[in-house]
């Protein structure tokens, strides 16, 4: 459970917003809709620790994670982050992203985990390419893989899929209900277009001059089709 | 080495090809001109006389040792300087949105101080310690690859921490938030932060060795006898340009392989690399004992500025004979700001062309990369006597023994240095401002001057602002070209470090601090106006 509490966050002047609330279930999919520019990233950036509230608080597990003087560091947070852009790390092979986020893991378990997440995805063939040798689909998947190895009890994530075509997002899509299906995990998930958080999303918030409403409340947990 | 982002060649404005046409070949014959002369020299000096040939290129052990701990002495400060440009850098840069910024131009204003006002500043502190004889005998010190090691390092320290600040500067922080998400700080740096930073620290560090290894100043103060001034004492008994050109090529073919290794990292970030500038704070939580090498790095660096300037208020003041220096140093002076000033003007509209080509991601270029970066391999002495060679020709109409050889010199040193500035602002431009002027369809000469020359604008006085300054403290090629009857402050100062009275040092080192710090307040000045129009142009790569 995220609990958002009466956050507030600007830059020098200008105010992005104030006094949010808002709480994401265990093992429940949100999804956040909104204009350009009003807050979405920053919301996302605070919760994974990578920003300061400049007031209010964050709290996950019942554990406090932000306030504007405490700072739980990203990495302790369970969460896994997919950004707009796949941001992979070009000095590594696929196979060493994916990897990067299990460093505290055995060898062999490390290797199932692995295993199991190419063979999920369905790019077992590219683990030993190099980021600038895979399509910029291929790239998203990756930095998802990446972002849930770990098993990380909170996925966040931030338009994975604007810049790709329509195919390749429906495949993305059915990729991202399969993880949600499998992983224990809950997910913040932000876009622009609600075709996507209709498919996705157990529960839908317009962001908008500043305050988050609740769209809709889609009863079957999971989500389907 | 790989490239960071996927290759993205932006689209750059048609050049008026004329300005290339009658530019670039005044680049190649200021270069390759002497160069080419000295090779033919050598070539014939190898066929007439083999056995003095061989007997050169053969070393004498004397040499071996002399190439090697010349080599052991660049390698320690470039170490030196690498780590502490890393460690002070990456404050720099975790400060990026408040101080940092400020810190990171006064490095940049310090990094073409002259060797000699260094050696002076530091002379005089170890003297008044007791560790060196006196500020006027430092040849006589005991440790003179310690005290070169600890000076150089000190005068490389600016370049080594705005080279760093930079290359933490060109990694893409989605990227590095990416990891820290995942695993903790400490891991974040050493796994991404430095490995994506290390093109430009490696290109960085390979000509920062290369540039200690030409360059005999310090050494030579404090009597650590290096090899570049083996060939300058070579030549200065032997007069034969070929026999200075064989003994050198040992250490050319160190510093060649260097620099050709080096500009091929330098070319993916200044080609590939997006320079955009987003506001974001790099907040990490690192390890205790990094924390502690960051502030002792920066501190070091804020100690040797503040010391500098100190050092030499302090001797000035105490110093009875300083109307006399300056008097005597006034004809020195106006030549020091002749020659500076030529050779800046005259390098610019050079530099720009060049610039022109090495952004260009055409197969062409690599050639151009190789023809610009080969000369900063040159040993300065070198460079001296292949123009001499070159230009020493009989005629009515000889350049020789006037001031453009110096300024030829400067030029032939620093030119490139300017063409990389300039290229890494060309690449910096926002094509769409481009596009946006050539709509209206104007005359590309009229696009060039009216757009497309206040954007880069930034750039060109960084690049006028160095040339100039690293001019002032030319030493190896200047003193084998100055024509006679001239000499130049650093010359001079040079020789007073020898021989002179320690008024007369100090009052010519501030004389040279002063010319030195007019020159780059003002190019920092004109930067920032620059900046400021560019960013009312609204110059925000997307
Ligand atoms: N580092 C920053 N400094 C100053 N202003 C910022 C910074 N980051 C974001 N902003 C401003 O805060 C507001 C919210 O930005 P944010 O990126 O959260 O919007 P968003 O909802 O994600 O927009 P988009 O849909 O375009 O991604 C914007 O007005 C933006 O200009
Ligand atoms: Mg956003």
């Amino acid at each position: 459970m995220i609990e958002i509490r009466n956050v507030s966050r600007h830059y020098g002047t200008v105010r992005v917003f104030s006094g949010l609330s808002l709480s994401i279930p265990d093992r429940k999919a949100v999804a956040i809709t909104g204009p350009s520019g009003c807050g979405k990233t920053t919301l996302l950036r605070l919760i994974a620790g990578l920003e300061r509230p400049d007031s209010g608080e964050i709290t996950i597990a019942g554990r406090l994670a932000s306030s504007p003087d405490y700072l739980l560091a990203p990495s302790e947070r369970s969460i896994g982050f997919v950004f707009q852009s796949p941001a992979l790390w070009p000095h590594m092979t696929v196979r060493e992203n994916i990897l990067f986020g299990l460093w505290n893991l055995p060898g062999s378990a490390r290797e199932d985990r692995l295993i199991d997440l190419l063979n999920t995805a369905h790019i077992s063939h590219l683990a030993h390419r190099y980021p600038h040798e895979i399509s910029g689909g291929e790239a998203q998947r990756v930095a998802l893989l990446r972002a849930i190895a770990p098993r990380p009890r909170h996925l966040l994530m931030d338009e994975p899929l604007s810049n790709l075509d329509d195919d390749l997002r429906e495949a993305m899509i059915s990729l991202i209900i399969t993880i949600m299906d499998q992983e224990d995990i809950s997910l913040v998930y932000v876009s622009h277009r609600r075709d996507e958080t209709d498919q996705i999303a157990d529960r839908s918030y317009l962001f908008r001059d500043g305050a988050l409403r609740e769209v809709s409340e889609v009863p079957a947990p999971g989500g389907s089709s | 080495m790989m490239s960071h982002r996927p290759s993205c060649s932006l689209p750059l404005p048609e050049w008026p090809w004329i300005l290339q046409a009658a530019l670039l070949p005044i680049f190649l014959l200021l270069i390759y001109g002497p160069l080419s002369a000295l090779l033919i020299d050598t070539l014939g000096f190898i066929i007439t006389e083999p056995d003095r040939a061989l007997e050169i290129l053969f070393l004498s052990s004397r040499r071996i040792g002399l190439l090697l701990q010349s080599i052991g002495l660049s390698a320690a400060v470039t170490g030196t300087v690498i780590a502490g440009g890393i460690c002070a850098g990456s404050l720099i840069w975790q400060w990026r949105t408040g101080i940092g910024r400020y810190i990171f131009w006064a490095a940049l204003l310090l990094i073409p101080l002259p060797f000699t006002v260094h050696a002076l500043t530091w002379s005089t502190l170890l003297a008044s310690a007791g560790i060196l004889p006196g500020l006027l005998a430092p040849q006589q010190s005991v440790h003179p690859w310690l005290i070169s090691w600890l000076v150089e390092s000190i005068a490389f320290l600016p370049l080594g921490i705005c080279l760093s600040t930079l290359a933490f500067e060109l990694v893409d922080p989605d990227r590095i938030e990416a990891a820290r998400v995942l695993c903790p700080d400490p891991r974040v740096f050493s796994r991404i932060v430095l490995p994506l930073a290390s093109p430009l620290l490696f290109a960085g560090a390979g000509f920062l060795f290369v540039f200690c290894l030409i360059d005999y100043t310090i050494p030579s103060i404090y009597a650590a006898n290096v090899y570049p001034f083996e060939i300058f004492a070579e030549f200065s008994t032997s007069y034969l340009p070929a026999a200075a050109f064989l003994l050198a090529l040992p250490l050319l073919v160190v510093t060649v392989a260097l620099v050709l290794l080096s500009q091929r990292p330098l070319k993916s970030v200044i080609q590939d690399s997006m320079w955009t500038r987003r506001e974001w704070q790099p907040e990490f939580l690192l390890p205790g004992w990094f924390v502690a090498a960051q502030r002792a790095a920066l501190g070091i660096f804020f100690l040797q500025a503040v010391l500098v300037i100190a050092v030499l208020v302090v001797l000035a003041g105490t110093s009875a004979d300083l109307a006399t220096t300056l008097l005597l140093a006034g004809p020195d002076s106006l030549t020091t700001v002749a020659v500076c000033l030529g050779a800046t003007a005259l390098s610019l509209p050079i530099a720009l062309a060049l610039a022109s080509r090495l952004v260009e991601k055409k197969r062409i270029s690599n050639a151009w990369w190789i023809a610009a970066t080969i000369p900063l391999a040159i040993p300065p002495p070198l460079i001296g006597i292949s123009m001499i060679g070159f230009w020493n020709t009989p005629g009515d109409i000889s350049l020789f023994g006037t001031l453009a050889m110096p300024v030829f010199a400067v030029m032939f040193r620093f030119l490139p240095l300017a063409a990389l500035i300039i290229a890494a602002q060309l690449r910096a431009v926002n094509p769409l401002l481009l596009d946006a002027a050539s709509i209206f369809g104007r005359s590309r000469v009229t696009n060039f001057l009216t757009v497309y020359l206040p954007l880069i604008l930034p750039g060109i006085c960084i690049a006028a602002a160095g040339v100039f300054a690293f001019a002032i403290g030319e030493l190896g090629a200047t003193l084998l070209v100055i024509p006679p009857g001239h000499s130049t402050l650093t010359i001079r100062l040079y020789n007073y470090l020898h021989y002179g009275s320690s008024g007369s040092v100090a009052a010519l080192g501030l004389m040279m601090t002063g010319i030195f710090l007019a020159i780059v307040s003002t190019g920092f000045l004109l930067v920032r106006r620059g900046l400021r129009t560019s960013r009312i142009h609204g110059d925000k790569p997307a």
